[in-house]
């Protein structure tokens, strides 16, 4: 008797865990899906019959936003400042967090929280300086964005560096130095193989964070075929005009690429973008 | 070996890059904006030294600076409301070993990895005033509760904040996740074998052992929500009637569009001493109570 009860409160709760999950995930799924098949539709369809499906899976709105809107140049020019920010921030802090963590010097400790220190900084505080400082030693604005890219991810990725290098056996290394390896050498043939996972974690991070950044790319780049794909779909809103058919494509071109990323990458993403504040 | 790992040029050539940029990048301008908060300066014209000026003109004559003080405060305080305690809920559902709950952790995590600009795009779009949310009340019967969401100071910004919320519950989730599945398993054992139920364990013995990572979730939501620009430019530029305009927002207003430098600098300012104070404020009070638990368990 009593079993049969605490069957059914355990299928009980076995539906809610089921009816509660699916509806959350409904919720943050369907507006995707929506934004996803209204960008098909035609101007008057999109108000007009908002729950229907597309009546003809037009293309027009993205092949004009493409040709005549520089969408493919906004999303060239993200992923070139999201790839050389990432690839510069690793290349900056991999060494830096080997010589943090491993080698022998006094003032390792006040380094390590000296760049730390870098994660509670709003990048709000030091916007203007840094703009009156760009324009006033005329580096190219485009070179100083990807500097400031790659500085403004660097404290995060040290963190993961330095965790990382904390939980590998010295062993391996002191064997390796007794065999004669130099320490760049040892760098490159022997840690980097063992950090991959952290880096590719390293990696995700720095390039989403760079990816997603409106701010800054606001404030630097004001020309035209300079500008990444967060800066391009805004003006694609108008506060008197707005044409919903090219705003719904170009928040689907750039969301498309992230989403993809996300179900290939999934244990990286989520690894990536939480390590900063799990820390172990 | 020990000279090996001594050899300071080697020492010098890996760290001096990353502290160079970093430095040219993120202190350098942080000193800088300090001292430029003290003057006054409109890039044509000298700068001159004012002292607390800048400081003083917000806090008594800049009203709109108030209001984006008090709407950052109401920002965070809608986030912490909308995000925390679901999110708690949900990591305690998704950890109970259940099927699917990887995927559908995933899920609810994916909306953090996209741009936080396509995202207040999308919800804008939502909110049209003949939009999905609109035609949606009306087709439930409820037409009269239709409202130009963004357009009317009372809503606009708990709109913003629940669009925030949409993006990054499964992000708190996460990190509430990840504390949940660290607490060992012989305590939730133990918990079960004393006969307490599944709230009885929820509340008395997983929840307590959250303090750490509650702590890393508030000093996240809270510092994030005194950051918020992206959503607040991209949806309502703060306005109706400045009813949305926080402090990033109105920072950019006056630094980039009235170009006063020294005044934006100084609301800059500001705001990294806010986050510096909501942080020590936090750990310390979640110190406090961790500490007061122990001492509890130890008096038993």
């Amino acid at each position: 008797m009593s079993e049969s009860v605490s069957r059914i409160k355990t299928n009980f709760f076995t539906f809610l865990y089921y009816l509660i999950s699916l509806t959350f995930s409904a919720i943050i799924i369907i507006p995707i899906i929506f934004i996803f098949f209204s960008s098909f539709k035609t101007e008057t369809e999109i108000f007009s019959s908002p729950w229907s499906l597309p009546q003809t899976f037009s293309m027009s709105t993205y092949r004009e936003i493409f040709l005549n809107y520089n969408m493919g140049n906004y999303f060239i020019n993200s992923i070139f400042y999201a790839v050389t920010g990432c690839a510069i921030c690793l290349a900056l802090t991999f060494p830096a967090s080997y010589a943090i963590c491993r080698m022998r010097w006094k003032a390792r400790n006040i380094a390590l929280s000296y760049l730390a220190s870098g994660l509670m900084i709003p990048i709000h505080a030091i916007l203007v300086p840094l703009y009156i400082f760009v324009n006033r030693i005329q580096i190219p604005n485009k070179a100083a964005l990807i500097f400031i890219y790659a500085a403004s991810t660097m404290p995060t990725a040290l963190f993961l560096f330095v965790g990382n290098l904390k939980s590998l056996p010295v062993s391996i290394e002191e064997a390796a130095i007794i065999d004669g390896c130099s320490i760049p050498n040892l760098l490159v043939r022997i840690v980097l193989p063992l950090s991959k996972s952290v880096g590719a974690s390293v990696a995700v991070f720095s390039f989403l964070n760079i990816w997603n950044d409106l701010m800054l790319a606001l404030v630097f780049l004001s020309n035209e075929l300079d500008k990444t794909i967060q800066v391009g779909i805004m003006r694609f809103m108008d506060t008197y005009f707005t044409n919903y058919g090219y705003l719904l494509s170009a928040i689907i071109v750039a969301i498309i690429p992230t989403i993809l990323l996300f179900a290939f990458l999934s244990k990286q993403i989520v690894g990536g973008l939480t390590a900063g504040a799990i820390k172990e | 070996m020990d000279k090996l790992l001594r050899d300071k040029k080697v020492i010098f050539c890996f760290v001096a890059p990353a502290i160079i940029v970093f430095s040219c990048f993120i202190p350098v301008p942080l000193v800088c904006a300090l001292i430029l908060s003290l003057c006054r300066w409109n890039m044509i014209g000298d700068i001159t030294f004012v002292g607390l000026e800048n400081y003083r003109m917000m806090f008594t004559f800049d009203d709109i600076f108030l209001q984006s003080m008090g709407n950052t405060f109401l920002y965070l305080l809608y986030s912490i409301l909308l995000q925390i305690p679901m999110a708690i809920f949900m990591a305690i559902l998704l950890t109970r070993g259940h099927r699917f709950e990887k995927l559908f952790s995933n899920i609810l995590f994916m909306p953090v990895a996209l741009s936080g600009t396509a995202v207040a795009l999308m919800f804008y779009f939502i909110y049209h005033p003949t939009g999905v949310i609109n035609s949606l009340l009306e087709a439930v019967g409820l037409g009269n509760w239709a409202h130009p969401w963004l357009a009317d100071e009372s809503t606009a910004l708990f709109a913003v904040c629940v669009r925030v919320a949409w993006q990054f519950i499964g992000y708190h989730m996460v990190i509430y996740i990840t504390g949940i599945s660290n607490i060992s398993e012989d305590l939730v054992e133990a918990a079960k074998i004393d006969g307490a139920n599944a709230w009885q364990t929820s509340t008395r013995v997983i929840l307590p052992l959250l303090k750490p990572v509650a702590l890393v979730s508030m000093i996240l939501i809270c510092t994030s929500s005194l950051k918020s620009f992206d959503s607040i430019f991209v949806m309502t530029k703060g306005g109706p009637m400045n009813a949305t305009e926080v402090m990033a927002s109105h920072m950019y207003n006056k630094a980039f569009l009235q170009l006063d430098y020294g005044y934006g600098c100084a609301i800059g300012t500001i705001l990294f001493f806010m986050c510096i104070a909501i942080t020590a404020i936090l750990t310390v009070l979640f110190r406090d109570h961790a500490g007061s638990i122990k001492k509890q368990q130890g008096g038993k």
